[in-house]
């Protein structure tokens, strides 16, 4: 009984340390603690309290110093702040505390991402079925989306929610495709 | 639009006027059935179904119908044709679990079942096979415009909820090789993208090639509802100070209708020839330097192999005029005449459907770069001005959608022409776009409105591929040759049959379309919607809310017509009541440019492409490291050409043109075939000078053979078709002259993938290569038997 206690609070442990993302049940950004966060970004949770969670945010700094991107070249954002929020990194890196709400915290990318792979299948496969968002770079994405995307004619903010997906699990995209 | 009662019983008068004179002098018959005119649509256009009594006894076209033709007549006879399937079925050894039954696949008794029996004799075989041998062979959304019984929609649907996904297909036939290798370069697929306005050609071209493109024939359908309005701009062309010119080893209809000069090319060679071109353009100092250093990347690459400093083979028009037998001073005096003028490219999908057929479209932009006009109104290229109204300006509306398929969890797909391979050769890795594709073992596969047997290469190969599945389910509303060769053949009804809503053209979006149902079944064929939700019911309740959305078709009718722009025009049931709701293009849209905003600002409006700009060179590619397919446009020597040694054994080059009466087989079931075919058989055009080679004269029956396969098809000797071309326009119902040996039988009805080889057109894209094919030919002797292709397959009914 001691031994299975110990398991489940290593497994308890492990998992309070994985990676979590920002669900935004289909909205695209949200206006959190001075700052614009992305649906779908992955965050580093630092500490949780009174429904709150303090949470880390990595990635590619733009020229201005205010936007971290997912990727090098810069085509997914994960959050918007003002400059003085951002901690500088090396290799062109940076990073932003923010406080959320836990309600906005997922564990799992799926469930996360679920509102934009929705958006995707939903609009790309009426007439035809669709590749997997791996099989191509985001480069060829932008390219073939961009070839289709008159047919289904999707309104700004569908279109938004379509390439952030294409990109974020492109072949060179930063995200797995669960 | 509402009619009030008085309006109402006008307009039916009138109609029914219109339709009692159009059909019937002795209209008396009128005063006791009325005739009810009912909107609907299809490929080939909007029209009117006139019924009397049950029974549809006329078509007359909508006025979105610019030039209605045949085609959209004979939709009358195609839904009372004898080739209709009446009821399920299931071959009969199949049916009996014998052993070795799949031999018996395409010559076996079909057993007529009730609609229960064959859906859980379907359901029970996808629950007991793994979705990974599962083939979900439906393949793009040819056989009819609707939204709410389009096959491919459904049937992706149905399984991504029934089993989580099932083996799909990547690419296409259409535009396999050029579809997946444009956006590398230009960053566009470019093939089915918006094209430069009509008016803007008519007010700026000057010279306008049709380089393998028949504008005419292949714009008489269209994707979505044909409106044949580009015929109509044809008329201006005709009349413009254009000089058209086609290079091609057809005498098109267009190129005749245009006046056009003809530059007979070998097949498969035109790659050689654009280099030849560039080559001219560049040594004579003619190319436009300024837009190549502003607008492209890699020319500096790609120079050497032009010059040829990396193979010793510079391309020069002598080069080229001995590899394509255009004369050499011919492909300088086009260079020429481009470059001096205002000069339109209108390049087309059947050069790269060929071996190396990546470098088709890859060529044509090199050569449009240099030549400087890309992005002008008049100039640059496009490469569908011949497919569904391409040049047509855009109303910019929302069309209808259709239900999405959903996320298919099975990672593999099989690129479009691999399918024979792929089911012959499991396990066997493949290069493809940079990736790595191991085939699946397919077990089971299903087809909804959809002739596999008809539109893959190698008919023969297939047919031996199909026979070692252990299931094929056919839905269908004719005994295709498909169908003939399944094992569970479920009726489908025709679109006349069912409501549906449609929109059209796929370029112009200008009209949502009510498909109403015309005519009931007089047999038992079920809508495909109404065929899935049917499937979908033996997997459970929920995947049968989910399939459905507890709606009826009309439901979903209306659900997909307030979804788009149309609800600004009129609400559903006036939409209903009228049949479509028109919208107007704005001005702005006759004046579209392909590339223009490009060309404006190329940093601003920069392409998806390594560069931002055209990739004369790609390194992406390059890196790829496959042997036919480099980092430049390149010549590659096919397989098989009239400059290969094989042609001492097989003489003339095949090429399988889109069909002039049909929607590729669709409507080989019709009355129209009586008008064009040879004893029953699919015409081969023959130069006469090979006519008179293999002693063939005009209306003989012939062989057609290679090594592959043969074929008999009614010889057409014509000055159309260049010396060393025959050309059978694809499409024609495959039928086996004997009938007990498909796969293995001379083709009785003129088949021409019987010929055509499924070897890929190379590591890079995959895609068929249907048009890189040499054959023989000799008048055929012997007794020859009647083509069974529209024939009924055996049935048993007892």
């Amino acid at each position: 009984m001691r031994f299975l206690t110990i398991i489940s609070m290593v497994v308890w442990a492990l998992s309070a340390q994985a990676a979590q993302y920002i669900n935004l049940d289909g909205k695209l950004a949200l206006e959190v603690d001075n700052a614009t966060i992305y649906s779908g970004t992955p965050v580093e949770v630092l500490e949780n309290s009174d429904g709150k969670a303090k949470v880390k945010i990595t990635g590619f700094l733009n020229e201005d110093g205010d936007i971290l991107f997912a990727t090098k070249n810069k085509k997914v954002a994960l959050i918007k702040s003002s400059k003085d929020k951002v901690e500088a990194l090396d290799e062109g890196k940076g990073s932003v505390t923010v406080l959320v709400d836990e309600s906005l915290l997922e564990e799992d990318l799926e469930t996360a991402w679920d509102p934009n792979i929705d958006e995707f299948y939903n609009t790309c496969t009426q007439c035809h079925a669709a590749n997997e968002p791996h099989l191509h770079t985001m480069l060829e994405w932008d390219s073939l989306y961009g070839s289709m995307k008159e047919f289904a004619r999707p309104t700004p903010e569908q279109d938004e929610m379509i390439l952030r997906f294409l990109r974020s699990f492109a072949k060179d995209g930063f995200l797995a495709f669960p | 639009m509402s009619l009030s009662r008085r309006g109402f019983i006008k307009t039916s008068i009138l109609g029914s006027a219109a339709a009692a004179t159009a059909t019937s002098p002795l209209s008396a018959t009128e005063l006791f059935s009325k005739v009810e005119k009912i909107p609907h649509a299809g490929h080939f256009g909007a029209f009117y179904a006139h019924v009397q009594d049950g029974k549809m006894i006329d078509i007359t076209p909508h006025e979105s119908d610019k030039n209605p033709g045949a085609l959209t007549k004979a939709l009358m006879d195609r839904t009372y044709s004898n080739t209709r399937i009446k009821y399920p079925y299931v071959r009969k050894s199949y049916l009996e679990g014998k052993k070795d039954n799949a031999k018996l696949r395409g010559s076996d008794t079909f057993v007529r079942v009730s609609w229960e029996k064959a859906a859980k004799l379907i359901a029970d075989k996808i629950k007991a096979t793994p979705r990974e041998n599962i083939y979900n062979a439906t393949y793009s959304g040819w056989s009819h415009p609707g939204t709410v019984h389009s096959c491919p929609a459904l049937c992706g649907k149905f399984f991504n909820l029934a089993k989580g996904g099932a083996v799909g297909t990547y690419g296409e036939y259409s535009n396999g090789a050029a579809g997946p290798t444009n956006p590398g370069i230009v960053g566009d697929m470019e093939v089915y993208s918006l094209q430069t306005a009509h008016e803007q050609i008519l007010e700026n071209c000057e010279v306008y090639v049709m380089w393998g493109a028949d504008l005419f024939k292949t714009n008489k359908i269209d994707y979505a509802v044909a409106n044949r309005k580009n015929d109509e701009y044809y008329f201006k062309y005709k009349k413009s100070n254009i000089k058209f010119i086609s290079i091609d080893p057809i005498m098109t209809e267009t190129a005749k209708m245009f006046d056009a000069q003809w530059i007979k090319i070998r097949p498969n060679t035109d790659v050689a020839m654009m280099l030849g071109m560039m080559h001219h353009l560049y040594t004579t100092n003619q190319y436009d330097k300024a837009f190549v250093e502003k607008y492209t990347d890699g020319f500096d690459k790609f120079l050497p192999y032009l010059l040829g400093k990396t193979d010793n083979t510079p391309k020069t028009p002598a080069w080229a005029a001995k590899i394509s037998a255009v004369p050499e001073d011919v492909i300088k005096s086009l260079a020429d005449t481009f470059v001096k003028n205002k000069t339109f490219l209108a390049g087309n999908w059947a050069m790269q459907r060929a071996q190396y057929g990546e470098q088709a479209d890859w060529g044509l932009i090199t050569l449009a770069a240099m030549i400087g006009q890309i992005g002008t109104p008049g100039g640059g290229f496009g490469f569908s001005m011949h497919y569904s109204g391409g040049g047509q300006a855009a109303a910019g509306a929302k069309m209808p959608g259709g239900f999405a398929q959903g996320r298919n969890r099975v990672g593999t797909s099989l690129p479009a022409s691999r399918i024979s391979e792929a089911i012959l050769n499991p396990g066997k890795e493949i290069d493809y776009k940079g990736n790595k594709i191991t085939y699946p073992k397919i077990e089971l596969m299903y087809i909804a409105g959809c002739n596999i047997v008809g539109h893959h290469p190698d008919t023969n190969e297939l047919i031996n591929a199909l026979k070692t599945l252990d299931t094929f389910v056919v839905q269908e509303p004719w005994w295709t040759p498909t169908a003939k060769m399944g094992d569970i053949v479920l009726p489908a009804s025709v679109t006349l049959e069912r409501n549906d809503i449609a929109y059209g053209g796929s370029y112009s979006g200008d009209y949502i379309y009510a498909m109403r149902k015309v005519v009931d079944n007089p047999f038992e064929a079920k809508g495909d919607y109404e065929i899935f939700s049917l499937l979908a019911k033996e997997f459970g309740d929920d995947v049968y809310q989910k399939f459905t959305g507890g709606k009826s078709e009309l439901e979903h009718i209306k659900d997909f017509y307030e979804a788009s722009d149309g609800v600004k025009k009129k609400s559903f049931d006036e939409f209903w009541e009228s049949g479509f709701v028109k919208f107007d293009p704005p001005k702005e849209a006759y004046k579209f440019v392909r590339h223009r905003d490009f060309r404006k600002d190329p940093v601003a409006n920069k392409l998806s492409t390594e560069s931002g700009k055209i990739q004369i060179f790609s390194q992406k590619y390059a890196d790829y490291g496959y042997s036919h397919f480099k980092g430049h446009v390149m010549w590659f020597e096919p397989a098989e050409y009239l400059g290969s040694k094989e042609v001492s054994k097989f003489p003339l080059h095949v090429l399988s043109p889109h069909p002039t009466f049909r929607l590729h087989s669709q409507m080989d079931n019709v009355w129209i075939k009586n008008a064009y075919k040879i004893a029953n058989r699919e015409p081969v055009r023959i130069n006469p000078k090979d006519a008179a080679k293999h002693g063939i004269k005009n209306g003989d029956i012939v062989e057609v053979f290679n090594d592959r396969g043969a074929l008999l098809a009614g010889a057409v000797v014509t000055e159309d078709v260049m010396e060393g071309v025959i050309a059978i326009e694809e499409g024609a119902w495959y039928n086996p002259e004997n009938l007990d040996a498909p796969g293995k039988s001379r083709c009785n009805s003129g088949h021409v993938n019987v010929l055509t080889s499924s070897r890929p057109s190379s590591q890079m894209a995959q895609a068929t290569t249907a048009n890189t094919t040499l054959a023989g030919i000799r008048k055929a002797t012997g007794k020859l038997v009647p083509n069974q292709a529209y024939s009924l397959p055996k049935l048993s009914h007892s």
